[in-house]
């Protein structure tokens, strides 16, 4: 078979509408409106009209006649009839519990119900027929009618999400093993700045680039100095405890959590991270750590570390979205950023997933009149260092860095060829290459609906 | 009297037995927002063309869905942004088409490029499964000329799959400059 016979296959796979399924009562419903409404708006048979009956005769005959065939067409097509809210694929039924944050310490049904909002928004944007709803004071109920249970996962990720939307200038504030920006250290070429900048196969950002074990970039992040300023994400430290290699401690936790087994010689996460907020003392921080640890384990076993405010920890991109490496996972690889976020989540505008004009998956978005001119300021400063580190006839183009909370979501480059003065705003900006069409809509997805007021928690 | 009952009967005839199909044809075109003024405007032309039906409406009714369908694109395009419109035209490329969900990256990617006629040629044989005489008649155009059509767009969704390559770094750049 060429690949030319199973384009036509390939494509009846892809069809989003089988001619299989069986219509729900919603669908019967809207037949039965179409047809009224066709009808209703349907002229009088053209030219040959005979002498119109009078409506008062004619209106009960017709409509009941209308009846008739409604009901023909529903039961010819109708196969479920009793089927009320769950669908013959099971669907999916998600329960929440919501719990306060730094931003909202308590949980109020006002902030209930903003929360729900968002829910609402975010799983509009990728999903169809769904409801959100209260239950108790804290409880949240998600219900899925059409989703298959392989579609969990994803969705309570979308929902868990606190997200922490930032934009960081990558190389200005992404930091080697020594301490110091990649970015005073290109002209000098050196090696680790050059592979954090340019990466090895994929370009910045994901594993294999640079990063680091957890461990040694929570121990890095905690040797910097405490850097005060309205741009951070944080406003107070972010405190880690981990557990000695080797360590019965370690070992609880990998019975506990099920990460694979450590590699001989690193330490393992026991609990964080966790982000107090600015009023919370170290004593009250391990107090949190210790609610956090595995069973049978006590969190004087470990030892504490706290990433002072104005410097972050951020989990390399994930390569493969649908089977993500946790934090707790041996493999899992970070970077140290000073954390002087350039624009955050309120700053940008009507995100949008869509195909650029070459057909690749590329993400849309426009700024507000402040983001704009944050965005034009940030990439003129990326652009002129890639005019500046670019000798002797080579091109090092520097990059912007989208991330969520923790995590690396897209490190794209600014090229300063076309753009030697930075990216106007004006028109809105277009990250493209790297996505798949899935991971555009996710971006967008975070780009579009900021932070949920509580942190919610999946009950099993 | 007799052939207003006729007409009527006649017309919930056609649309008991093409509903369905006509309403999947929009869905799988258009998000399901407005899918119900399409199917609700292609009957409606069908109400007044009843006279004129053949043997086999089904491929004519979808015809008009497609028509009505790019109509309202064409109305929703003039009310759309500035930007995109411009970057419509800067794409030189008809707008509009939508790949599924279920498409993976690499057919989607095939099938943006294509015409529009390639496009609506594949999609009429694999989603709607009509053979290529029924399913030129819902094209609009000559059984010779759709055949042409199917298998040119074929032999370029084979050729795309064939050297796709999506792997390229991301790169972040300014709307409409």
């Amino acid at each position: 078979v060429t690949t030319e016979e199973r384009v036509i296959a390939q494509l009846a796979e892809s069809n989003p509408m089988p001619d299989s399924a069986s219509p729900t009562a919603q669908e019967r419903a809207e037949a039965e409106r179409i047809l009224r409404r066709v009808l209703d708006d349907a002229p009088r048979p053209p030219r040959h009209t005979r002498r119109r009956p009078p409506l008062g005769i004619l209106a009960p005959v017709v409509s009941v006649l209308v009846v008739i065939v409604v009901a023909a067409v529903l039961l010819r097509t109708g196969s479920s009839p009793t089927a009320t809210g769950v669908s013959p694929s099971g669907g999916l039924n998600i329960s929440l519990t919501a719990l306060p944050t730094p931003q909202t310490p308590r949980v109020t049904a006002t902030a209930m119900s903003r929360e729900i909002a968002v829910l609402r928004r975010r799983l509009r944007s990728v999903w169809h027929g769904f409801t959100v709803s209260q239950s108790g004071a804290a409880g949240i109920v998600v219900t899925l009618p059409k989703a298959a249970v392989a579609q969990r996962r994803r969705i309570e990720d979308l929902i868990t999400q606190p997200g922490q939307l930032r934009f960081y200038d990558w190389e200005a504030t992404v930091l080697t093993p020594n301490g110091r920006t990649v970015a005073s250290q290109l002209l000098a070429q050196d090696h680790a700045a050059l592979l954090a900048s340019e990466g090895a196969n994929h370009g910045p950002g994901p594993p294999g680039a640079g990063g680091m074990p957890l461990y040694d970039a929570v121990a890095l992040a905690a040797k910097q100095p405490l850097r005060l300023g309205r741009t951070g994400a944080r406003l107070g430290p972010e405190y880690y405890l981990f557990g000695a290699p080797g360590s019965p401690a370690c070992a609880a936790a990998e019975r506990q959590w099920g990460v694979a087994r450590p590699i001989p010689g690193l330490h393992c996460l026991l609990a964080g991270p966790l982000d107090l907020g600015a009023s919370v003392s170290r004593r009250q921080a391990i107090d949190a750590l210790a609610a956090q640890v595995p069973t049978g384990v006590n969190a004087s076993q470990g030892q504490v570390r706290a990433v002072p405010q104005g410097t972050a920890v951020i989990q390399a991109e994930q390569l493969r979205a649908a089977d993500p490496v946790p934090i707790i996972s041996p493999t899992a690889e970070f970077f140290v950023m000073r954390d002087d976020v350039a624009l955050a989540a309120a700053d940008i505008t009507h995100p949008k997933a869509g195909l650029d004009q070459s057909g690749q998956p590329d993400v849309t978005f426009g700024f507000t009149r402040a983001g704009r001119a944050a965005f034009e300021r940030v990439t003129k400063a990326i652009a002129h260092r890639g005019a500046n580190v670019s000798v002797a006839g080579t091109t090092v183009n520097q990059h912007f860095a989208v991330a969520l909370d923790n995590q690396l979501l897209t490190v794209p480059q600014i090229d300063f060829r076309p753009y030697p003065d930075g990216i106007i705003g004006a028109g809105g900006a277009d990250i493209t290459g790297g996505f798949t069409r899935q991971s555009a809509r996710d971006l967008a997805t975070e780009l579009r609906y900021g932070a949920l007021p509580l942190a919610v928690r999946v009950v099993r | 009297m007799a052939s207003q009952f006729d007409r009527r009967g006649a017309f919930e005839e056609l649309f008991s037995a093409h509903y369905w199909a006509v309403r999947a044809y929009v869905l799988r075109r258009a998000p399901s927002a407005s899918a119900e003024d399409v199917v609700a405007e292609t009957f409606l032309v069908a109400w007044r063309r009843l006279d004129t039906l053949g043997e086999d409406p089904l491929p004519w009714l979808l015809g008009v869905a497609r028509r009505v369908l790019a109509n309202q694109q064409r109305a929703e395009r003039r009310r759309g942004a500035l930007t995109t419109r411009l970057q419509d035209l800067l794409a030189g490329q008809t707008p509009g088409w939508e790949p599924p969900a279920e498409m993976s990256d690499e057919l989607a990617i095939a099938m943006v490029r294509l015409s529009p006629h390639e496009r609506e040629a594949l999609l009429l044989v694999a989603w709607e499964g009509l053979d290529p005489a029924r399913a030129a008649r819902a094209a609009g155009c000559t059984p010779a000329a759709f055949r042409a059509r199917l298998h040119r767009a074929r032999r370029h969704v084979a050729a795309t799959l064939a050297d796709s390559t999506i792997a390229t770094p991301p790169s972040i750049a300014g709307e409409s400059s």
